[in-house]
């Protein structure tokens, strides 16, 4: 299944897996993990005997680790690591050569997206990250609220948080870990199957520059194996734990029979980013000519195949306004394009799924219902739904589906799925049209087309604020003396002043 | 045994004895296969436009031999490719049009108007000639299999060859039917008791099934409708298939309904039919479930040891009982447990003989793909994708490629006497070897409906 034979893995001699508790590296070959088909294992520590050096079961140790730490000295040691994250340190290499068995995305991705690390440890990316979200003043003292007739000040604090995070792109890894470093929260990182290594090397490289930092101490980057119940149950608790944020849904990486309401109600804040998929809409002024055509495609093309469809920004559905025809020409088009890509951002899919492969197969057979170009080899294809009703298979590895429509662009919100995470929309104009009404069908970012892998830096993202929302957002409030009030009244009308006019 | 007793069509060798249908040479059955399926080719090619293309994309003219048979293959997707909003939409006129693609019948003239329902629709192709088998749905789409009545002999008689082996003489026999399921229906497993159970019996009242209604095809595709529903945050559309759960409430509500109504129905068989011949077909957890009980509460040997006992399927994801057939053989107290490996594109359930692994009858053609699609070679042990070809598709295209996973030994004998190819019993789906892990990603949609399916399956026996 796996075409990149990797000298040091074998399946007699698989890779160890170590975990990093706390500013310190434990490898032992104590469990084996395996995925069914056997083709992919890597051996773990047990985690059971380290439960009580994972977890932080002092809250206070927290608060007192960060005290005098500021979020531009967290910059300053996050950047000195950030540049130990690049290919040519020997932890990060090998990490992101062993990592190309697991991934789902060919090693050219693997290794394009490896090369995105070190820039979102930039001490610009890290500035603007905190900044955007939170301001790095409510994270270094108290800030007080301008509205109010008392003196409220509010400041966020780090929480001990337990992250899911997901594998299928290995950036995810970099900015989880990136978030939850700048906020000043206690971290147990538990990666996925399909990445284990990334998370490692990156908190390895902050444990080179500095074992004993606070940030490094309040990492913890752990796996345990999917039939621990008990191990589990013990770690998410309350007393150990505030939050945690889980992608891939609600309990994702939670495999036990603790569920959301019952964690919920025990306290313990669950972040769930759901999975989500992305598309496109097109006006009919796409269609104007074969040229517009051609060059339309060649933009959405790179919003649909970038990271091979294996990210949540990747279009899958492509709504053209236009006739069937129109919309061959442009699924003629978007294929060629997308089987012209920058190999460090699409390449050819790897362990195409044969399910999908069936469906292509079978959509041939029924040439009034769809049109299918490519899709002969495994390097995917683009189906245009005649028809006009999206089919019922989940288009990836780089399959889009094209679905012509007709009338107002507005109509489409209809048959927007709740689970649309980025729409990008040609013409502009058209933006103004559809933006309210697909936000109510559950869309949370729009873009220009050919911009999806463009992240703003610290935006909202699946709609909502995740570094905010690490946060434990405290509130701190005191009456002003009888003798200081009309000082109070003061500062309180320059500040409401200060806010309205700057 | 020679060729020449196979020298008329597949359908006319249902009816030769269980030996004579194992007694061909590989060369002979070879031959014979080969010869028969690009005579269906011939015959279909122009006449079924989904397997016209199919050809022309593929270069195939003629079948000259087993590797470009195997290049021909519909995959199962080919049966439920139309947009699920047919069926939302009530447009079965598109439905029809879909389905006409797939058969030599002509659909097109067909009045669908006033057609509100999926079972109104098969009704409908029913009175036309039609003889569409439907599957569970269990992926929460329907699949349609295009059969006709120009199979529904061979299909008929080429079961009966199968329950022949386990009942010489079934044909002039009739013994009570246990079924623990609905009485009828248009799914592969119903249409099969819709038939047999009454003829197996001799007669209404003793065909015993464990609801009086027949299986409806609508409420198979509840859960597809229930997830977009659940999707859109549609409370309205959910409400209405809650509404149609409470009427159809008599047949099924709950898994633990269904419990208690499987537990009545087997005690009643236990209670009069003590000691008596009969024939019983059902899962093998729901046979396991009522045999532990029954031992446990001092109960053994409760029929006739030439009983028929007719299981299939798995241990749906529960964990395997050691000795499961031996728990059974006490409880039931039959001599043997029969096992049978079908699938709704097959008209025969391939049939395990006396050394516990299946055979395929000469009319169904085994193929055993690579994960790439290559075809394996045809000697020797070869563990890959599970393709077929039925010889006794007269009105569709016999060659289907599934999702299985099977072991087919082509060269040596089992050892049970028969000849001819056969699998081994280990037969397992892709999706389940490959399924199940912790695997993380971002990207997605948010599955809605979880468990479902479960009870709106849970009444049909797998393997049925």
């Amino acid at each position: 299944m796996f075409f990149y034979i990797i000298p040091r893995m074998s399946s007699d001699n698989p890779i160890q897996i170590p975990f990093i508790i706390r500013g310190q590296e434990i490898t032992a070959n104590d469990l084996l993990y395996q995925s069914r088909d056997r083709k992919v294992q890597f051996q773990i520590p047990d985690p059971r005997p380290l439960l009580s050096q994972i977890v932080l079961s002092d809250p206070t140790q927290l608060q007192r680790d960060f005290a005098h730490v500021r979020v531009g000295e967290i910059i300053d040691f996050l950047a000195e690591a950030g540049k130990a994250m690049t290919l040519n340190h020997a932890r990060m290499e090998d990490a992101c050569r062993f990592s190309m068995p697991f991934s789902a995305l060919p090693s050219s991705i693997v290794k394009g997206s490896y090369d995105l690390i070190p820039i979102v440890f930039s001490k610009l990316a890290l500035r603007t990250m905190v900044e955007n979200e939170i301001g790095s003043q409510y994270l270094d003292g108290w800030v007080e609220m301008p509205y109010a007739d008392k003196i409220a000040r509010r400041r966020a604090y780090g929480a001990r948080t337990l992250h899911f995070i997901s594998g299928n792109v290995p950036v995810v890894a970099a900015l989880s870990i990136a978030r939850a470093a700048l906020i000043k929260s206690d971290n147990i990182v538990k990666v996925a199957p399909n990445d284990p290594l990334t998370a490692w090397a990156i908190v390895g490289a902050m444990l080179d520059v500095d074992p004993n930092h606070p940030v490094t101490k309040h990492f913890s980057v752990v796996y345990w194996p999917k039939d621990m119940p008990d191990f589990e149950h013990e770690l998410i608790q309350p007393r150990y734990l505030e939050k945690i944020i889980s992608w891939g849904g609600a309990m994702g990486g939670v495999n036990s029979t603790l569920n959301h309401g019952s964690l919920q109600a025990s306290g313990i804040d669950v972040i769930a980013l759901g999975p989500k998929f992305s598309i496109s809409i097109l006006g009919s002024q796409a269609f104007k000519s074969d040229e517009e055509i051609n060059r339309i495609a060649k933009l959405t093309a790179k919003d649909a195949g970038s990271f091979n469809m294996e990210s949540c920004g990747s279009a899958r559905f492509h709504f053209v306004q236009t006739t069937t025809d129109q919309a061959k020409a442009y699924a003629r088009r978007l294929y060629l394009h997308m089987q012209n890509q920058d190999p460090a951002l699409s390449a050819m899919p790897k362990n195409f799924p044969t399910e999908l492969h069936d469906e292509l197969e079978a959509a041939r057979t029924q040439d009034d219902l769809y049109y299918v170009v490519g899709g002969e080899k495994q390097e995917g294809a683009v189906v245009v739904s005649l028809t006009g009703e999206a089919p019922d298979f989940f288009p990836t590895h780089k399959v889009v589906v094209v679905i012509p429509f007709t009338g107002s662009p507005a109509q489409l919100a209809e048959r927007i799925h709740p689970s649309t995470q980025t729409v990008g929309i040609y013409p502009e104009s058209l933006k103004d049209e559809l933006r309210d009404v697909l936000v109510a069908r559950g869309v949370c970012r729009f873009i220009s087309i050919g911009h999806t892998i463009d992240y703003a830096i610290g935006g909202p993202f699946n709609s909502y604020e995740i570094m905010r929302r690490a946060c434990r957002w405290i509130l701190d409030e005191s009456q002003p003396s009888k003798s200081s009030r009309p000082w109070f009244y003061l500062r309180k009308a320059w500040q409401i002043f200060k806010h309205h006019i700057f | 045994m020679t060729a020449s007793t196979f020298s008329g069509a597949p359908e006319t060798w249902t009816r030769l004895p269980v030996q004579t249908l194992f007694s061909l040479s590989k060369p002979e059955l070879d031959t014979l296969q080969l010869l028969w399926a690009q005579k269906r080719f011939g015959e279909l090619q122009d006449h079924i436009p989904a397997l016209e293309s199919l050809a022309e994309k593929q270069g195939v003219k003629i079948i000259d031999s087993f590797d470009t048979l195997a290049t021909i293959l519909f995959t199962h997707q080919v049966y439920k490719n139309y947009p699920f909003a047919f069926i939302e939409r009530k447009q079965f006129t598109e439905l029809t049009r879909w389905l006409n693609k797939l058969t030599t019948h002509d659909l097109s003239r067909l009045d669908m108007r006033g057609v509100q329902t999926i079972d109104e629709w098969l009704e409908r192709l029913d009175e036309s000639g039609m003889f569409v088998f439907h599957s569970t749905g269990t992926s929460g789409k329907l699949s349609f299999f295009p059969r006709s009545q120009t199979e529904k002999e061979a299909w008929v008689e080429s079961t009966y060859a199968f329950l022949e082996a386990f009942m010489p003489g079934i044909r002039d026999t009739h013994l009570p039917v246990f079924w623990p399921a609905y009485r009828s229906g248009r799914q592969a497993g119903m249409r099969l008791i819709t038939h047999f159970g009454p003829a197996l019996a001799g007669s209404e009242a003793e065909y015993h099934s464990l609801f009086d209604a027949p299986m409806s095809a609508d409420f198979m595709s509840l859960a597809m409708r229930m997830k977009h529903a659940q999707e859109r945050g549609d409370l309205t559309t959910m409400d209405t298939i809650k509404a149609i759960f409470k009427t159809k409430g008599e047949i099924i509500t709950l898994k633990a309904r269904k419990a208690g109504l499987t537990k009545n129905f087997f005690d009643k068989m236990v209670r009069e039919y003590r000691g008596r011949r009969v024939f019983l077909m059902a899962s093998a957890t729901d046979l396991l479930d009522v045999a532990l009980e029954g031992i446990q509460n001092g109960e053994s040997r409760i029929f006739a040891p030439d009983s028929v006992l007719l299981t299939g399927g798995g241990f749906k994801g529960r964990k395997e009982v050691p000795d499961w057939k031996g728990i059974l053989q006490e409880f039931y107290g039959v001599d043997r447990v029969f096992m049978s490996y079908g699938m709704t594109e097959l008209n025969s359930y391939n049939l395990a003989c006396s050394k516990g692994v299946y055979h395929v009858f000469p009319w169904n053609i085994p193929l055993v793909l690579s994960n790439d699609g290559e075809p394996l070679p045809r000697t020797g042990t070869q563990t890959g994708r599970a393709g077929y070809f039925d010889l006794l598709a007269q009105t569709y295209w016999g060659g289907i490629l599934t999702g299985d996973r099977i072991t087919v030994h082509y060269d040596e004998d089992c050892g049970c006497g028969w000849k001819g190819p056969w699998i081994e019993d280990n037969v397992q789906r892709f999706t389940e070897l490959m399924g199940g892990e912790d695997i993380i990603s971002c990207a997605g949609v948010q599955s809605a409906y979880s468990d479902f399916m479960e009870y709106v399956a849970a009444d049909v026996p797998e393997g049925a």
